[in-house]
């Protein structure tokens, strides 16, 4: 996706250059949400304010909000066709499979130091064995981060 | 009716809201709200949604809440309003901090955050897995379609929808009868 992105808006397109199109990807990927809305919300306000915002949004998510809208009214009719069963039977652990992929994907690109891991087996614990909610486990994750922060730059200012 | 509506909304914006890290970041979140807090449907059929929702185009944040959205309300506008309030959260700061780029960018309290959060986020999705694990891998052959997947999506790169079509009709001519 990304490629295509740089491709599109900054060769054939011409709307930002390569440290535009950087930050894009830095506040795309920093906030939370899909990436491909995100840097649909930045690009389209970049290049033309809230209307543009507008239109970016509307154009990536319209299509497959009507697929998915045809494929969701029809979900009975298709789901209880007879062998959807069995096909099913067959995605169901393939998910978790991608899941767990996932999973190694983030360890590799990241190449974080061992003690990062603490935190996430810390979250595994947490939301896998003591059932707490993931979103507080994130909240905590991010005020801790400033609160860290915080606590470096107290030293600094003498 | 307005009840359910509210509901489906404040949910998705919800998940919206704190998906750090890409489409699997919010399936954790998701099962948590959908199947443990409200009950909305079982396991069994939330990840029969996820399949569809990664085999077809778009984001799959996007088709979830749009899928879901009407799977729990019946009506299109509901779907509609999911989708809004799965996207709204993000867009609105994404919208704020490109309004505010240059403070975000040399911000470091911001910084530090997401170093925080991106752990976090790692051990979530494996903790998803493995709670979701018990219901998806129910024998042994649900074991080799999982480590299957797992070995063609991490080591071979293979598009995750052909892996979930594929192993679509592995289930199927295991278990549809046809074969055997």
């Amino acid at each position: 996706m990304i490629p295509l992105f740089e491709q599109e808006f900054v060769h054939k397109r011409r709307w930002m250059d390569d440290q535009d199109f950087l930050n894009m990807l830095t506040v795309a990927s920093a906030a939370p949400g899909p990436l491909a809305v995100n840097s649909a919300v930045f690009t389209g306000f970049h290049i033309a304010g809230l209307p543009g915002v507008l239109a970016a949004v509307i154009g990536c998510i319209l299509s497959p909000v009507i697929v998915i809208l045809i494929l969701a009214v029809n979900y009975e009719r298709f789901r209880s066709m007879t062998y959807a069963d069995s096909a099913f039977r067959g995605i169901r652990p393939a998910v978790v499979g991608l899941m767990a992929a996932a999973v190694y994907n983030l360890v590799k690109r990241n190449k974080l130091r061992w003690t990062w891991y603490s935190l996430s087996v810390l979250a595994f614990i947490a939301i896998g064995f003591l059932h707490v909610d993931p979103i507080l486990i994130i909240a905590l994750a991010g005020v801790a981060g400033v609160a860290f922060q915080k606590y470096l730059d107290r030293g600094r200012r003498t | 009716m307005t009840n359910i509506v509210w509901q489906v909304f404040s949910v998705f914006f919800k998940i919206g809201l704190f998906t750090f890290g890409g489409g699997y970041a919010m399936i954790p979140i998701m099962q948590r709200e959908i199947i443990q807090i409200h009950g909305w449907m079982s396991t069994a059929e939330f990840l029969d949604i996820v399949g569809v929702a990664e085999m077809t185009p778009g984001v799959i944040a996007v088709n979830m809440a749009t899928f879901l959205g009407y799977r729990l309300s019946g009506a299109v506008p509901v779907a509609l309003l999911a989708t809004l309030g799965v996207v709204l959260p993000s867009s609105i700061i994404v919208f704020t901090i490109s309004y505010f780029f240059k403070r975000f960018r040399d911000s470091l309290y911001v910084r530090r955050a997401l170093e925080f959060i991106r752990p976090v986020v790692l051990g979530m999705i494996a903790s998803a897995a493995l709670l979701l694990f018990r219901e998806a891998v129910v024998d042994a052959a649900g074991v080799f379609i999982a480590i299957g997947a797992f070995y063609l999506s991490a080591f071979r790169k293979v598009n995750p929808i052909l892996i979930l079509l594929g192993m679509g009709a592995v289930g199927f001519l295991l278990w549809s009868g046809v074969f055997f």
